[in-house]
C-alpha cells in the first residue's frame, strides 16, 4: 500500500513537471539559444547524398579548422541533426502532449457545458453596468444578444449571453497542430529521396524511389517560356506527360520533379574516308558537348587526324531549343580553317577526308524528391493557425443581466 | 504630378509623418502623463503615424507599377512594409488606455528605422527591381506580406517591452504607466499569427521551388529564433516569476532578433565560398 501510494505520488509529480508551463518556457529558452549562435556558423545545405555532404564537411573543416568538430558537437554546426536539439524538441513536443491532455478537459467543458446562467442576486447588486428606462422587450442595441433564462416573475427577469466560448480551445487546436508538425518531421526522416536526374531526348532514366519509373524528356512548343519542357513518366504501364519549367515543379511517379539546370547537348559521329569511326574528344571526357547555363560555345578534336573544332548555339538554342541553327567552325592540323559556317542542328558535313555528321538534342537535369512529411505539414499548418487564430482573436465573452420592472437593467460580465 | 509617383518622395514624406506624429504622442505624455484615453495629442500621433503608414503603402504601389508586378525584391521594400504595418497597426488596432505610449513607442521604432533605411540605402539599391522568376508563383508574395504584417505587430509588443524595461515601473508617476501586459498582448496577438502565416507560406514557397521545405540558412534560423522567443512571450506573460520584467525582457529579446533577422540577408555578413556560407 505505502509502495503504490509512492508510485501515485511520484506519477503525480513526473505529469505536474511534464504538464507545467514553466518547463515549456526552459525548453523553448534552451531551443533559442542553442539556435541563435547557429545562425552564424554554416549549416549544411538540405538534400546534400553522403558524397556530397562528406565533401561539404571536409571543405568547411579546410575553412574552420578543426573546431569544427567541436561547434558540431555543441550543434552550432549542422543543428539541424543535432542531437541536443533534437533532444530539447523531443522533450518541448512531449511537454505539449502532456499539457494539451492536462488542460483539454477542462477547456472542453468549459466550451461544452457554461457554467451557471444566472447568478446569485448579490452579484447583480454590485454590477458595473446598469442602465435605466429599460424595455424588458426592447434591450439597448449592444445587449440584443442575450437570451432570457429564467423569468421567477414577471417583475424580475434574467438575461444570459456569450459568445466566443469554443475560442479557448484554439489552444488545443494549436497544439495538436504542433504535434502534426512532428508526424511530418518523423515522416521527413524516415522517407525523404532526393535523387539528380539526367536526361536527354530518346534516353530514359529510373527513379530509384519506385522500382519501374522512367522518365523521358522532350522540348516544349515553340513559343514556350524559356526553359519549359515536357516530362514523360512511365509507370506499371501507364503514361503521364506533365510539363516543367523553373519553379514550376511537375508531379510524377509519387515524386516531384525540380528542373536544376537545362540546356543544349550536341554529338558528332566521324568516319574516315574507309568507314572507320574515328575517335573524337570531348570537355571532361563526356560523350557529348554540353550547353548548360552560361556556357555559349564548345570546343571537340579527333586527335588521331589532328582536327578540332568549336561549336555555338545560337540565343536561342541555348534557352532549350534543339532546332535553332549553329555556328560551326573546324580547323585542320596548323589551326588552318576547313570549315565556318551556320549549320542545321542535325547534319552532315565532308571535309579533310573525313565524313562528319552530328545532332543536338536538349538535356535537363531535374531533381526528384520525394516528402513524405509535406501532407502532414499542411495539416499542421492549418491546424496551428486556425487554432492560434481562434485562441488570439476570439475572446470569450460572458454576459449575466437582470430586469427588474422598474426598468433597471443591472450587466455583469466577465470581460473587460 | 510626377513627384507623386517617386516612391522615395513618399518614403521621405512618411518620414516625416512619422516623425511628427512621434512628437505628437511625446507631447502629450509630457502634458497629461498619457491618463487621457482620448487626449488631443494622441489622436495628432494616431492620424500622423497612420498617415505615414498610408504613404509607405503607397511608395510600394508606385514600385509595384514602376515594375509591372510585386514590389518585393528587395531588403528595402520589406523594410517599407514592416514600418507601414507597425504604423497602421498602432493608428488602427491600438484604443483604449495606453495608447499614447504605444505611440511612442511605435514612432520611436518606425521612424528610425525608415530614416536610416532611406539614408543608408543607395539609390541603386532602392532602383525597383522585378520579381525573379524563380521567386514567382503566390507563395512569395504571400510570405512577405504575412511576414511584414507580422513584423509590425511584434515590433509593437517588443517595443512596449523594451519601453517597459527602460521606464519600469519604479518612480513618483508609477499610476500614469499603461497596462503593459495588455499593449503587449495586443501587438502579440496581431503580429504572431502572422509571422506564422508567412513562415508557412516561406516554407511552401521554398517547397514549389526548391524541393525543401526548411533549409536552415541564417535567415531561417534567425526567424525560428524570433518566433521562439515571441512564443515564449506567450507563456511567460502571465506565469509567476516571469511576470513584468522578465517578460518584457523576453519581448525586448524578440525584437532585437526581428531586427537582426530584417537585416541579415542569406549572405550578409557571410562569405558564400564553394556552397559554404560562414561569419566567422
Amino acid at each position: 500500500m505505502g509502495r503504490a501510494y509512492r508510485v501515485t505520488v511520484l506519477a503525480g509529480a513526473v505529469w505536474r513537471l511534464l504538464s507545467s508551463r514553466r518547463l515549456a518556457i526552459y525548453l523553448i529558452l534552451a531551443a533559442v539559444l542553442l539556435l541563435l549562435p547557429a545562425a552564424f556558423f554554416p549549416q549544411p545545405p538540405p538534400g546534400l547524398d553522403p558524397a556530397a555532404q562528406e565533401a561539404w564537411w571536409a571543405q568547411c573543416r579546410a575553412r574552420l579548422g578543426e573546431r569544427v568538430n567541436a561547434l558540431a558537437r555543441i550543434g552550432w554546426i549542422g543543428v539541424a541533426r543535432s542531437p541536443i536539439l533534437l533532444g530539447v524538441a523531443s522533450a518541448l513536443l512531449l511537454n505539449g502532449v502532456a499539457c494539451t491532455i492536462d488542460r483539454a478537459g477542462r477547456l472542453w467543458r468549459a466550451a461544452t457545458h457554461p457554467s451557471t446562467a444566472v447568478l446569485p442576486d448579490g452579484a447583480y447588486e454590485c454590477a458595473g453596468v446598469r442602465y435605466t428606462n429599460v424595455d424588458a422587450a426592447r434591450f439597448p442595441r449592444e445587449l440584443a444578444w442575450l437570451r432570457p433564462v429564467a423569468s421567477p416573475s414577471s417583475r424580475v427577469r434574467y438575461f444570459y449571453g456569450e459568445r466566443g466560448r469554443w475560442g479557448p480551445l484554439g489552444t488545443i487546436l494549436s497544439h495538436l497542430g504542433l504535434l502534426l508538425f512532428l508526424a511530418a518531421a518523423v515522416a521527413h526522416l524516415a522517407g525523404y529521396r532526393r535523387e539528380s536526374l539526367f536526361l536527354q531526348p530518346g534516353t530514359e532514366s529510373w527513379f530509384g524511389n519506385r522500382l519501374g519509373c522512367r522518365f523521358t524528356v522532350s522540348a516544349a512548343a515553340k513559343d514556350a517560356p524559356p526553359g519549359s519542357f515536357w516530362i514523360e513518366a512511365e509507370a506499371d504501364g501507364q503514361r503521364k506527360r506533365a510539363p516543367i519549367a523553373p519553379a514550376r515543379p511537375a508531379r510524377a511517379c509519387g515524386a516531384r520533379l525540380y528542373l536544376e539546370t537545362y540546356g543544349l547537348a550536341w554529338r558528332a559521329e566521324v568516319r574516315a574516308a574507309d568507314g572507320r569511326v574515328l575517335p573524337i574528344d570531348y570537355p571532361g571526357g563526356a560523350g557529348w558537348l554540353y550547353f548548360a547555363e552560361g556556357q555559349t560555345a564548345g570546343a571537340f578534336s579527333l586527335p588521331t587526324e589532328g582536327i578540332t573544332g568549336t561549336v555555338v548555339p545560337s540565343p536561342a538554342g541555348l534557352l532549350g531549343r534543339p532546332d535553332e541553327a549553329l555556328q560551326l567552325r573546324i580547323y585542320g592540323p596548323g589551326e588552318a580553317l576547313l570549315f565556318d559556317g551556320t549549320v542545321e542542328p542535325t547534319g552532315q558535313l565532308s571535309v579533310a577526308e573525313v565524313y562528319l555528321s552530328w545532332r543536338t538534342q536538349v538535356f535537363v537535369k531535374l531533381e526528384a524528391v520525394v516528402e513524405p512529411g509535406f501532407g502532414w505539414m499542411v495539416a499542421g499548418a492549418t491546424c496551428l493557425l486556425v487554432g492560434m487564430c481562434a485562441a488570439l482573436w476570439v475572446r470569450p465573452r460572458r454576459m449575466w443581466a437582470r430586469w427588474t420592472a422598474d426598468g433597471v437593467l443591472s450587466v455583469v460580465t466577465n470581460h473587460r | 504630378m510626377d513627384w507623386l509617383t517617386e516612391d522615395t518622395t513618399l518614403a521621405a514624406g512618411a518620414a516625416l509623418a512619422l516623425a511628427l506624429g512621434t512628437v505628437s504622442a511625446a507631447l502629450q505624455l509630457l502634458k497629461s502623463g498619457a491618463t487621457e484615453e482620448r487626449s488631443g495629442g494622441t489622436e495628432r500621433a494616431r492620424w500622423f503615424l497612420g498617415s505615414g503608414g498610408y504613404l509607405l503603402l503607397l511608395a510600394l504601389a508606385a514600385r509595384g507599377l514602376a515594375v509591372g508586378g510585386w514590389p518585393f525584391a528587395r531588403r528595402y521594400d520589406v523594410l517599407l512594409l514592416t514600418v507601414a504595418a507597425l504604423a497602421l497597426f498602432y493608428a488602427l488596432g491600438i484604443r483604449g488606455p495606453g495608447s499614447t505610449w504605444a505611440g511612442v513607442c511605435a514612432g520611436l521604432i518606425a521612424t528610425p528605422t525608415l530614416v536610416l533605411t532611406l539614408l543608408l540605402t543607395s539609390s541603386g539599391v532602392r532602383e525597383p527591381k522585378p520579381v525573379p522568376p524563380l521567386l514567382g508563383g503566390i507563395w512569395f508574395p504571400i510570405h512577405v506580406l504575412a511576414t511584414g504584417i507580422g513584423y509590425g505587430g511584434l515590433a509593437l509588443a517588443g517595443g512596449t517591452g523594451l519601453l517597459q524595461l527602460v521606464a519600469g515601473h519604479e518612480g513618483p508617476a508609477e499610476n500614469a504607466f499603461p497596462d503593459w501586459e495588455a499593449l503587449q498582448r495586443q501587438g502579440l496577438a496581431w503580429g504572431y499569427p502572422w509571422l506564422t502565416l508567412g513562415m508557412l507560406a516561406g516554407a511552401i514557397w521554398s517547397w514549389e521551388s526548391w524541393g525543401w521545405l526548411w533549409s536552415w540558412n541564417s535567415k531561417e534560423i534567425l526567424t525560428l529564433v524570433t518566433w521562439g522567443l515571441f512564443t515564449l512571450a506567450f507563456h511567460t506573460r502571465r506565469l509567476s516569476g516571469w511576470r513584468g520584467r522578465p517578460h518584457a525582457a523576453v519581448l525586448t529579446a524578440g525584437l532585437v532578433t526581428l531586427f537582426l533577422t530584417l537585416l541579415v540577408s542569406r549572405q550578409v555578413g557571410q562569405r558564400a565560398l564553394s556552397g559554404i556560407e560562414y561569419v566567422f
